[in-house]
């Protein structure tokens, strides 16, 4: 018998066959989307707004450190940091830092999850990630009042 | 104790056998990447530049031999330096399996509690991992 399921997941065939539709009811409507391959693999459709909405708990605290010739901001969180001769440059070279990370990260996604040290960074790579596709990194990663809701990110992108 | 130079710390990397990484964004700079994986999967990265100067910032050095070298103390970094022989890294103690799941496998999955402890904590996982991903029989 097949499981009953609050939100039936659609066929991956259902999908292939109506794919501008299922985007648009993910990312227009806000509607997370089901998807089942078979009768055991599950995945989920969801627009970034959504994804924002998630991690929006989720924030960063880099940390200033002043060297003779210039300085660094240490980030915690991913535990890179970023060096430059004045605050500018440093924020400029962490931001390329977190970028790197987050690609090498979701590049490596199997070995990353599984290992002890950086399995728990997963909810900071994806608001990395979510804030970088907006267009608001640099204010994500340096506001660590967390101020910026899911909307604010959004609506400050041309993505919609 | 002396500062360090982003080169030392180039050095330390060769010695103690890390791997020197691309970018995983096909950018090229002043600086190597290196990467080094321990035994119980804890994945070690950073950089360093071909510079003599030094890292200037106590706290800065700290984040970068405790947490990015993975390093007990700062004379590792030293010893490693002068010796040239690689860090002798204490594997981590194993992990124990979480009590809830032992919880889970009684309760939810009818485990008898020998069943339950025989298990290692990765088999516990992947069997409730299994328990949660599996479709159920719908009730009568």
């Amino acid at each position: 018998m097949d499981q009953e399921y609050a939100v039936k997941p659609l066929g991956l065939t259902e999908v292939r066959d109506r794919i501008s539709n299922v985007f648009s009811e993910a990312v227009h409507k806000h509607r997370p989307i089901p998807i089942a391959r078979g009768n055991r693999e599950l995945g989920m459709l969801l627009g970034l707004e959504e994804i924002g909405r998630l991690v929006e708990s989720v924030s960063f605290h880099p940390e200033v450190l002043k060297e003779e010739r210039g300085l660094s901001i240490w980030l915690p969180e991913f535990q890179i940091y970023g060096r430059g001769k004045d605050l500018w440059a440093s924020r400029a070279d962490l931001l390329e830092e977190v970028r790197e990370y987050v690609s090498e990260y979701l590049e490596e996604i199997d070995t990353y999850r599984s290992a002890p040290n950086r399995r728990a960074h997963f909810p900071h790579i994806i608001k990395a990630l979510v804030a970088d596709l907006s267009g608001n990194l640099e204010s994500v990663i340096f506001d660590n009042r967390a101020q910026m809701g899911a909307r604010e990110v959004i609506a400050a992108s041309d993505l919609r | 104790m002396p500062h360090p130079t982003f080169d030392d710390r180039r050095r330390f990397c060769e010695i103690d056998g890390w791997s020197k990484k691309e970018s995983a964004r096909g950018k090229t700079g002043d600086h190597d990447r290196y990467r080094k994986e321990l035994v119980d999967g804890t994945i070690l990265r950073t950089k360093a530049s071909h510079s003599k100067e030094q890292i200037g910032n106590p706290s800065l050095w700290r984040h970068i031999w405790r947490d990015q070298l993975g390093l007990e103390s700062e004379d590792e970094f030293w010893t490693a330096l002068k010796t040239g022989k690689p860090v002798q890294r204490e594997p981590e103690a194993p992990r124990g399996t979480p009590e809830w799941l032992i919880q889970q496998l009684l309760h939810t999955l009818g485990m008898t509690e020998a069943e339950a402890l025989a298990l290692t904590p990765d088999e516990a996982v992947a069997r409730w991992e299994k328990y949660i991903t599996s479709p159920r029989e719908s009730g009568p």
